[in-house]
């Protein structure tokens, strides 16, 4: 199991090429050699649940060699606590996001190519211990998306596809600028090489000498963190997200909110705090403060929407602006609690949007307005939907709520003066966030059926097995992290301890 | 006649939209739905008196410490040592809602019996736990068993030894209270699964029914069992999501379902304010459970800041106020009313509802003098107010839910002032007689399919056991003597009369109190006359009524007789007893902490004069008023002080004042609504402009509503028109801007730069024409990108490298 990591990353692009290679009419063999893509990251994730050391904050699974020597750039895989839980979120997911998407008639192949291609950039992403080979799975993760956006979407796929690719892509220049400014101005004290090691990178002391002056070193970490608050998305650059979502086929809707929104953070965590710890402490409260913004704006808005996955789609930015407010504490608690969060908020909002889908699909339209009374015809899929919503807006004993309490206890334990008035203010999201959900729930499940939009009941039918199959997996991680969070928080404190000390160290000496 | 339940047809509210008694909804035959004859003895009758001298047997074997099983005999004296008892309390019903959920209906019976028996089975447990503490008879007992739940360390730089730092434990804490709740809530829980079985038989979602009852008590009990604020949190939002649940049980009804999202939002206000308390707890002291923060609070965690730990103390108590109804966010637990009636016996009367009592009971150590003012306040308001807008209601339910609230609020305000035994005591006392009072409405409504009083009237003749099971619960709730309710209200009465004296700012509580007591009695008499005696004023509802079968009446007896029984023995005031103020504490040493003070704590009397008047007067009324208020009744209780001359006498005053208001508030409903001398109509008309205030609840739902509920809304909406329009209208208008200059660009790009570039793509192409032989034309585009890559990414190199020497010319400077 040396290899775990590049299994992990290159077997769906393998099985991405073996689709391309597979003739175009048998849909059913191209949809099961995806599965099987798709599934043997997850089967072996299992192994790295197994394998994974929760005692030291090192990088596991190290895989190492040159790949461009003469730009010093390596392909060096690796993962720690930081990226553990997104690896195995991402297999999840991706696996789940297949049999979501078996209804796709639409070109097959392409689709499942496009698909796998997409998650072979993002385990990527979260395996690449070199900041090149980080931009590099970056950018492969940009193109499917954007393909898949673009051609399977919805009525405005072509807008919301350059909105999002554009959006990206202004990150990315960002990062790029920013990364070939540390890889000129940073050497290994090894090998008196410039490296693109993020590793070295973060060890600052030993190459103090090649350290910038605060004005670039600022600039650069401006740049860092908007390129990765565009993906997370923080106020103001969050609008790509609800057309993105509402465009998107499900299961890509799936993709994006579960996963890519947490390259933003992980990004952070991974990157802009590590590099530029300094920098990253002056910067906090204004982290936190976005953080707010993003907790009470995205509440706001997704309580105005009358469509159901906007609706969601606001209220992804509403629980990443939790995210960011247990980030900018720079307490254990917080780190932990940011963390959990973008794997709580992961798993959650895959199923808000599942859940999305499966009604779009019997009535295709998702106006709130128009529904009402669904709770007696389809009491299953009733279900489904309020264990959601439930997990959505925190209830305790499902894994959204301790997540967003640690994230507060974090930001609480920060102790300034003027973070404890973001938190409290943040807390007005606890309410925002109930309000929206009940509502909605309201309006769509509880009451009579309504009485203008009769037609539609006819093609409401109970959710099916293969959806039920798709949402239950979910169901479990959300009901076992809300009872017993330890295992999982195991996993990650060790690192996120290791990285909060490191920050208060240069907090302090700074 | 049992094919209507009367959900709030009374109200003009549509009955729910699938109706009632459809058999074709999978019901597991119609045993169930046999109707017993509340006359002769049936099966039914044979299982309850089964279960009452079972409920005896299993108290009478905790009390001994010894459970005789035939020849064997199992120690109880190991009952608390292992957490297992309390365990098996708390997971029955959680079992029991999972079998129901996904099992319910293909169950027998539709599985009742799943959870009635799972909660009868803690019933049994805690009755024998509550002999078991009566038998140890130690106010002070306590177990204590906790596992580590999560655990995050921190390290203090990179590498270093690991400290925790964030440590939340789950685990069980038993002692008398969390004993006597256990009690509540299983005895209540379990009568009132009884009675649903017989409620709701015709319900389609009967099963569902049972389901989140159980889930219900699994919350509630973990809310009683848990040793740490965190989990209380926990439990007490589950709590919030059964109350949902089953407030809007048939959520097919618009009201219903507005008034569980209501129930569930107003809480929420209040959890908000509980957790920013937990939270400053935790900050300050490191601790999360009870006796941590006690511990921490008491030797000095919050310093000099007392003001922080008052405000503390109030947050925490936020949580009451949205739990328990207390002015002003009282306002979700009346339209609750739109739950079945056997929910708001056992929810929104007994048990949920006073989880905000339990709350300030369990954290009673941390509360600062001033604190507890504040609480007493909160609670004296509110038992007047929720009182006079009773007297005006004409919905039997609604007249409860406010009776409700009044009596929470006295609960509140006794534990504010000081009377802790009694508060608590009356909590005990409420759950059995108010749960009796709203399952008798329950039999009520079943029986006149109205909620509306003034179309009842006469129905003592038709259904004695429910009238004589009410009569004895309101004789207890208004206060009239050898009535439980007569002893605990009497107790927080007596009590706060004595505060009063040491804290002038408590008088106007102790007129809220009495006038309170005497309005409850008037109410509570105007609703048994109004619905049992006179003439029938609806013939037609009442020619249909009938006395509920035994399923339903039995409960009723055991809590009528409860609503007599249950204050005696002594035993309550005995095991209960006021812990030691950890805030009291706080303060001394904040006060040791002041400049002024001298290092060791014996300070000369005439030093107060330099350190202003406050600093002479803190410590005293921190040990004077929290430490050391005498409980009433004590006696072996070896932490109460003796008893006082003044508690005496404010006790026997008490005692007076209470009965003749009582008197009074009975005597004036009587020649009301009994004699008629007394026109209602009358004096309403007269007090026009008073009457209609109480009619609309002082218009406090419509005042949220215009000022809190609306401006969300409307700001939500201005928020998301700005999204759409500025936020998003600026990213568009960048593309636009894009889009014109890249035409700009292009077609300078055309008829300039690709002038020049024509040449050398004539080159290219032959090239590539060449290649095509060989390969597809496809390709060749392919090739074209790669090459203009690379040009780009070179170009795009040079240029990087050149700025970043510019960046360390930067640097050098």
């Amino acid at each position: 199991m040396n290899h775990i990591l590049s299994l992990m990353t290159f077997v769906p692009l393998l099985g991405a090429a073996i689709i391309i290679a597979l003739p175009r009419q048998k849909h059913e063999l191209v949809k099961s050699v995806a599965a099987c893509a798709a599934g043997i990251p997850l089967f072996l994730s299992y192994f790295i649940w197994k394998g994974f050391d929760r005692t030291t904050a090192a990088m596991q699974f190290v895989e190492r060699f040159d790949w461009i020597p003469m730009f010093h750039i390596q392909y060096s895989m690796g993962i720690d606590g930081i990226s553990v839980t997104m690896v195995m979120l991402t297999a999840l997911i991706s696996f789940i996001c297949i049999f979501a998407s078996w209804n796709i008639e639409k070109g097959v192949k392409g689709y499942f190519a496009l698909f796998l291609l997409l998650e072979t950039g993002m385990m990527g992403v979260f395996c690449a211990m070199d900041f090149f080979l980080f931009y590099v799975f970056w950018e492969v993760m940009l193109l499917p998306m954007y393909f898949l956006i673009g051609i399977w979407g919805g009525p405005r796929k072509e807008y919301a596809a350059i909105k999002f690719f554009m959006y990206t892509l202004v990150g990315s220049v960002l990062m790029l600028v920013v990364m070939l400014v540390f890889y000129f101005n940073v050497t290994d004290p090894a090998t008196h090489e410039h490296t693109f090691d993020l590793l070295v990178l973060r060890n600052q002391d030993a190459n103090s000498g090649s350290l910038l002056v605060n004005s670039v070193r600022f600039l650069c970490f401006i740049g860092l963190f908007v390129g990765f608050a565009i993906k997370v998305p923080m106020f103001p650059f969050h609008t790509w997200l609800p057309d993105a979502h509402v465009e998107a086929p499900t299961a890509i809707s799936v993709i994006l909110a579960g996963i890519l929104l947490k390259m933003g953070t992980y990004g952070m965590f991974r990157i802009a705090f590590p590099l530029l710890p300094d920098i990253a402490n002056d910067c906090a409260w204004w982290i936190g403060l976005f953080g707010l913004i993003n907790i009470v704006y995205g509440a706001l808005c997704a309580m105005a929407q009358d469509d159901l996955k906007k609706l969601v789609a606001y209220s992804s930015i509403s629980h990443m602006g939790y995210c960011l407010l247990g980030m900018g504490a720079m307490t254990t608690a917080g780190f932990n609690g940011a963390m959990l969060q973008m794997f709580n908020h992961g798993t959650i909002t895959s199923m808000l949007f599942l859940l999305v889908g499966v009604i779009y699909e019997r009535v295709h339209h998702r106006w709130i307005s128009r529904f009402g009374g669904l709770a007696t015809m389809v009491p299953v899929y009733t279900g489904f939907v309020t264990f959601a919503f439930f997990a959505s807006l925190g209830l305790p004993g499902l894994s959204g709520f301790i997540s967003e309490a640690m994230c507060f206890i974090g930001a609480w334990q920060n102790g300034t003066p003027a973070y404890l008035k973001l938190t409290i203010l943040a807390t007005s999201g606890i309410l925002l966030g109930a309000a929206f959900h009940l509502w909605a729930l309201q309006r769509m499940f509880l009451g009579e059926k309504n009485k203008i939009y009769t037609e539609q009941y006819h093609h409401v039918t109970e959710i099916n097995g293969r959806e039920i199959f798709c949402l239950v997996p979910l169901v479990i991680v959300i009901l076992w992290v809300g009872v017993y969070p330890g295992p999982l928080l195991d996993m990650m404190n060790v690192s996120l301890s290791d990285l909060q000390a490191f920050m208060a160290h240069y907090k302090y000496n700074h | 006649m049992s094919e209507d339940h009367g959900h709030g047809q009374g109200h003009g509210h549509e009955a729910p939209a699938h109706g009632h008694g459809h058999d074709d909804h999978g019901h597991g035959g119609g045993e169930h739905r046999t109707h017993f004859s509340p006359a002769g003895f049936t099966p039914g009758l044979a299982v309850m008196l089964l279960g009452i001298v079972a409920g005896g047997w299993c108290f009478s074997a905790g009390r001994s410490g010894h459970l005789a099983l035939g020849p064997a005999s199992i120690d109880l004296n190991g009952l608390f040592d292992a957490p297992w008892a309390s365990l098996v309390i708390l997971c029955l019903p959680l079992v029991a809602a999972f079998v129901q959920i996904f099992f319910g209906r293909k169950l027998p019976r539709n599985g009742d019996w799943v959870s009635t028996i799972a909660v009868g089975a803690g019933l049994a447990l805690s009755l024998m736990m509550l002999g078991r503490i009566i038998g140890i008879y130690d106010w002070q007992f306590e177990r204590v068993h906790e596992m580590e739940w999560i655990s995050l360390f921190s390290r203090t730089f990179p590498g270093a030894q690991d400290v925790v730092t964030f440590r939340v434990p789950m685990g069980i804490l038993i002692d008398n209270v969390t004993v006597i709740m256990l009690v509540v809530v299983t005895l209540v829980s379990t009568l009132v699964h009884i009675y649903s079985i017989g409620y709701m038989a015709d319900d389609p979602r009967y099963s569902r029914f049972f389901a989140y009852l159980s889930i219900f008590t699994f919350s509630m009990l973990g809310l009683v069992l848990c040793n740490n604020v965190f989990a209380l949190y926990m439990f007490w939002e589950l709590v919030g999501l059964s109350s949902y649940l089953l407030i809007g049980f048939w959520f097919e009804k618009k009201s219903a379902a507005d008034a569980q999202k209501k129930a569930f939002l107003v809480n929420r206000v209040g959890d908000i304010g509980m957790f920013l308390g937990i939270l400053t707890f935790f900050l300050m002291t490191g601790e999360l459970t009870y006796k941590g923060i006690f511990g921490s609070v008491a030797n000095g965690a919050f310093g000099a800041q007392m003001g922080l730990l008052t405000a503390a103390g109030v947050l925490l108590f936020m949580g009451a106020v949205g739990k328990s109804a207390q002015f002003p966010l009282h306002i979700w637990l009346p339209d609750a009313m739109e739950g079945p009636t056997p929910v708001s016996a056992l929810i929104h009367a007994a048990t949920m509802v006073a989880a905000g009592v339990y709350l300030v009971t369990r954290m009673y150590p941390v509360f600062t003098p001033n604190a507890l003012i504040v609480i007493a306040w909160f609670g004296g308001f509110t038992a007047i107010f929720a009182a006079t807008i009773a007297l005006c209601a004409n919905d039997i339910k609604k007249v409860l839910a406010y009776s409700t609230v009044s009596q929470l609020g006295y609960m509140i305000m006794g534990l504010g002032a000081g009377a802790y035994t009694n508060g608590f005591f009356h909590l005990w006392t409420h759950a059995f007689f108010k749960a009796c009072l709203f399952l008798g409405s329950g039999s009520v409504i079943h029986a006149v399919v109205t909620q509306d009083m003034r179309e009842m009237g006469g129905l003592r003749r038709k259904m004695p056991i429910t009238f004589w099971t009410m009569l004895l619960s309101t004789l207890a709730i208004a206060g009239v003597p050898f009535t439980s309710g007569f002893t605990s209200k009497d107790g927080i009465l007596g009590d706060l009369l004595f505060a009063a004296h040491e804290h002038p700012a408590l008088w106007p509580v102790v007129i809220f109190a009495f006038a309170g007591a005497g309005l409850t009695a008037f109410y509570m008499f105007r609703l048994i006359f109004m619905t049992f005696t006179g003439e029938p004023r609806a013939k037609e509802k009442f020619e249909h009524a009938h006395e509920s079968p035994w399923v339903m009446a039995a409960p009723l007896v055991i809590l009528g007789s409860l609503a007599i029984l249950s204050d005696k023995g002594g035993w309550f005031q005995e095991l209960v007893g006021k812990p030691e103020s950890a805030a009291a504490a706080a303060i001394a040493h904040a006060e040791a902490m002041k400049p002024g003070a001298k290092p060791h704590a014996e300070k000369a009397p005439g030093h107060e004069g330099d350190a202003g008047p406050s600093h002479a007067k803190a410590p005293d009324v921190g040990s004077g008023y929290v430490g050391s208020l005498p409980v009433a009744h004590a006696g072996a209780n070896p932490y109460h002080p003796p008893h006082s001359e003044e508690l005496h006498h404010a006790h026997s005053a008490a005692m007076v004042l209470s009965i003749l208001v009582a008197g009074l508030g009975i005597g004036l409903s009587f020649f009301t609504y009994q004699k008629k001398l007394i026109d209602p109509a009358k004096i309403a008309a007269a007090a026009a402009p008073v009457h209609r205030l109480l009619l609309n609840k002082y218009w406090i739902d419509e005042f949220f509503h215009e000022t809190l509920v609306k401006p969300a809304l409307s700001i939500s909406r201005a928020c998301s028109r700005f999204d759409l329009k500025v936020v998003d209208g600026f990213v568009n208008l960048w593309g636009k801007a894009t889009e014109v200059w890249s035409w700009i660009a292009g077609t300078f790009d055309q008829k300039v730069v690709d002038g020049a570039v024509n040449g050398t793509a004539d080159v290219v192409m032959s090239a590539g024409a060449a290649l095509s032989r060989f390969q597809t034309g496809r390709l060749k585009t392919y090739l074209a990108w790669a090459v203009a890559g690379l040009v780009i990414l070179t170009g795009g190199f040079h240029l990087v490298t050149h700025w970043a020497q510019i960046v360390e010319h930067l640097t050098r400077k």
